[in-house]
């Protein structure tokens, strides 16, 4: 109590600036903790996800994301174990062509999904037409089931009906197949592999050259098909009894019903012919074949075998499978071509403005007009090239068209950056030159431009993490969504380099992760190819920061 | 032209009495101004061969812009232009639309007041100008890089380390390394604005050494507001004050016995 009475001049009060005081402190060192916590949150969230694909498990680096396009995955799911096909693993698996390659496939540990997944059901159906077979389907598929189907398929009539209707790809539920299959069951006989197989009505098609095209087919000829057919399940052994079947309950139901009601007697036939298949996943699995039986089993089986290996069910995911090269080719390219052009135009106008233009009003009008364009959306700098470069001058989607959008969009920047560069330099050094004797473009070449490089690399540093990185100016003039060839790679002519459209990484993100729906295998490859994209502009902003610091080290005053 | 009389300057001293020798650069009746603000007036001034001429004068007086005027320095400056009155050197009027500008200035050196040398090697410094000219000859830019940085009492200092950076070199050095840069291109006349205002007193004397030992092979026009540094090294001097040349004589005349009140006011310091 004594101490208190006493006054100490210097005690702690609570005023009102104290308050004020701290709560700015802690004002403003939590919006920076906030700040950083995002951006770390944003690193960690890439890193942590996209590292895998990269670094993947017991290989170091995983080479097939790094060096193989983009291709869809095939996964094959069997009671939980899942198996991942990229589409040249799954097209290396379904042309095994004879019998050998057949038996020694089967032994390799894959193999036993594999045959499972013969005796399923297929779980979705592609299907494509073209119009006059959309017509043709649907003619006849109105004929044969007026009534039901009429109500069940209004959907698909209107699409089929309507002429200006071009979408080609549709899925299509099991059950909806089977109504379909059921009404439009014939053979197809594939005339450059020579290849017979099942193709269900002709509706069931599969996307790639590697399946049967629906061009291909003659719905005129489907009688003779159908007879076709008819032989080569003639020529399958009769002595197999199984109660498998290898097209699965609803497509194989459907089977029943066509044949039994056009061709009643042959249906055990067919039934038998499926049930062969069983038996010969027996033999080899259980025990190897004699060289005799595998002969026998070629003669009777291999087309049989080939008509079902195109009917290797698997879920498809677009995009998620193979790797992403022509992206990161794609990319690097698009970002140094840009920046040449940009640094070339952009150091000239900065040349002229800081150098030769007066000071004066028009100039002043110039140098805001540049400032404004620096905020212009990329998305209008992407309809400015394709107005300009893809359509006026023809150039299509095209490297040229790309480079020339994104050196646009980077140029206010550059030469705003070129011209403090320019100004920078002392005087004295202009001076100097022109004293002894230096003509003005002279006295710029050899001591200004020189001097203010290190600077003018400084704002181009910007500029190349920003035509990396933006989508919009590159979707309408140089990206491709998928392109298998890389750059070099089937020109005809040198200038052909020029006008063709590559991948790019951020327009690959883009449309893996918007166009199709989500799920692991894709938000798989849009973390790893972020992961990648950020690595890559990591690495090219270092390169510049180099450069500039050895030219900054050349040239210090 | 190009003739150099060849005279010491004690003659040159005693021909200007005379008036019967042509001088180098002939200045008449300037009026010269930087868009609205007119900075000389009327200024008329001779100065002859081999002769060192400062001018002096508070700042602002105009005797550093009629420097730049000798070599078209002004050019640069945007709305500078001459009114009135002509520049002639060795009978050529200076702003003929004839002359050459670049040809000029190689003719016409200049020191400036902030010793600039490029951030490139020492030996890179001495041969720009000649490199510029598109002299390729490695043993004529070797021998001239020699010869300049002789002159310029500099070789025995840096001959070692001609390739190290000129931001290397103490002030002094540098100032000198200038005036070698400058004396490479073979001018006849030398100007120089303010060359010793950034530099230690004994760095000042090795440059005004240097400047007496050249008044022989050179017209030397010197600008500085030190006026003990006029008195040592000129042979006359110019007193400007607000843009108008007040007097111009002989050094030892201007400053035990000047003709105007204004120059004698200024010197002893009244002013200025």
């Amino acid at each position: 109590m004594e101490e208190s009475s006493k006054e100490n001049p210097f005690r702690t009060r609570v005023s009102k600036q104290k308050i004020t005081e701290n709560l700015m402190f802690g004002l403003l060192r939590g919006i920076t903790f906030f700040v950083l916590f995002c951006a770390a949150y944003l690193f960690w969230d890439i890193f942590s996800k996209g590292a895998g694909k990269v670094f993947e498990g017991d290989k170091l680096i995983n080479w097939t994301f790094l060096t193989e396009d983009p291709q869809t995955l095939h996964v094959i799911d069997e009671n939980g174990t899942e198996l991942k096909l990229s589409s040249k693993e799954y097209y290396s698996l379904k042309d095994k062509k004879t019998l050998e390659q057949w038996s020694k496939f089967l032994k390799q540990p894959k193999f036993p999904f594999y045959l499972k997944y013969l005796n399923q059901s297929f779980n979705k159906v592609r299907v494509e037409w073209n119009s006059d077979q959309r017509k043709e389907i649907i003619k006849r598929f109105v004929e044969k089931e007026k009534e039901a189907a009429s109500q069940k398929f209004s959907f698909w009539r209107e699409l089929l009906v309507d002429p200006k209707a071009t979408a080609t790809d549709f899925e299509m539920e099991p059950e909806e197949v089977s109504a379909m299959v059921s009404n439009f069951l014939l053979v197809h006989l594939n005339t450059e592999t020579s290849r017979l197989s099942l193709v269900q009505s002709g509706i069931i098609t599969f996307r790639a050259k590697h399946y049967y095209k629906i061009e291909n087919l003659d719905l005129s000829n489907l009688n003779s098909l159908h007879k076709l057919y008819l032989q080569f399940l003639d020529s399958i052994p009769k002595t197999f009894d199984s109660e498998l079947s290898i097209f699965g309950d609803s497509v194989g139901r459907a089977y029943t019903e066509f044949l039994s009601s056009k061709e009643p007697k042959k249906f055990g036939q067919f039934k038998e012919s499926l049930d062969a298949y069983s038996t010969v996943r027996k033999t080899i699995v259980q025990k190897p074949a004699s060289p005799d039986q595998w002969q026998t089993l070629q003669k009777s089986l291999n087309p049989f075998i080939q008509a079902i290996s195109v009917s290797l069910p698997s879920k498809d995911y677009a995009y998620s499978g193979g790797g992403i090269f022509p992206a990161i080719v794609g990319t690097l390219l698009l970002v140094v071509g840009a920046m040449v052009i940009a640094i070339i135009l952009g150091v000239f106008c900065a040349i002229f403005l800081a150098e030769y233009g007066k000071s004066g009003k028009f100039l002043s009008i110039i140098r805001l007009a540049i400032l404004n364009l620096a905020g212009v959306p990329s998305i209008i700098f992407g309809l400015f090239g394709f107005g300009l470069f893809v359509m006026f001058l023809d150039w299509n989607v095209s490297l040229l068209a790309g480079w020339f959008t994104l050196a646009f969009m980077v140029l206010p920047v550059v030469i705003t950056a070129s011209e403090e560069a320019l100004r920078s330099i002392p005087q004295g050094f202009r001076e100097s030159s022109l004293a002894l004797g230096a003509t003005k473009w002279t006295m710029i070449k050899t001591s200004v431009l020189p001097y203010a490089m290190p600077g003018i690399l400084t704002s181009s540093i910007l500029g190349v993490a920003r035509a990396a990185g933006e989508t919009a100016p590159i979707m309408f003039t140089a990206a491709y969504a998928k392109r298998s060839e890389l750059p070099w790679q089937g020109l005809e002519h040198w200038t052909d380099f020029f006008f063709q459209g590559v991948m790019a990484l951020p327009y690959h993100i883009y449309v893996v992760s918007a166009k199709i729906p989500q799920n692991e295998y894709t938000a798989d490859m849009q973390y790893g190819t972020a992961f990648v994209f950020l690595l890559l502009v990591l690495s090219i902003a270092s390169l510049s920061i180099l450069l500039r610091n050895r030219l900054r080290k050349k040239y210090r005053w | 032209m190009k003739t150099i009389l060849k005279t010491d300057s004690e003659e040159v001293v005693s021909a200007k009495k005379t008036s019967n020798k042509s001088p180098t650069i002939s200045i008449k009746n300037l009026d010269f101004s930087y868009a609205n603000n007119q900075v000389l007036q009327d200024v008329t001034l001779d100065i002859f061969p081999h002769e060192v001429m400062a001018f002096i004068g508070p700042s602002g007086c105009g005797k550093s812009t009629l420097l730049r005027c000798l070599n078209r320095m002004n050019d640069l400056i945007d709305g500078a232009r001459i009114q009135n009155g002509s520049i002639e050197i060795q009978g050529t009027n200076l702003h003929d639309s004839t002359v050459d500008v670049i040809e000029l200035r190689k003719r016409v050196g200049m020191v400036f007041q902030k010793s600039n040398p490029f951030p490139k090697s020492i030996y890179q410094n001495v041969a720009y100008g000649l490199q510029i000219q598109g002299v390729r000859s490695k043993n004529l830019i070797d021998q001239k890089v020699e010869e300049s940085l002789r002159k310029a009492a500099l070789w025995e200092e840096v001959k070692d380390r001609l390739n190290e950076n000129a931001y290397g070199l103490s002030g002094g050095q540098q100032q000198r390394l200038c005036i070698a840069r400058t004396l490479a291109v073979e001018p006849e006349i030398i100007l120089m604005d303010e060359p010793c205002s950034a530099l230690d007193p004994v760095a000042t004397g090795r440059v005004e050494e240097l400047i007496l030992g050249l008044k022989d092979q050179y017209t030397i026009v010197v600008v500085t507001h030190n006026m003990q540094q006029a008195g040592r090294i000129s042979d006359r001097t110019a007193f400007f004050y607000l843009g108008k040349l007040i007097e111009c004589d002989f050094t030892k005349k201007i400053f035990l016995n000047p003709s105007v009140k204004q120059t004698e006011d200024y010197i002893s310091g009244k002013f200025g």
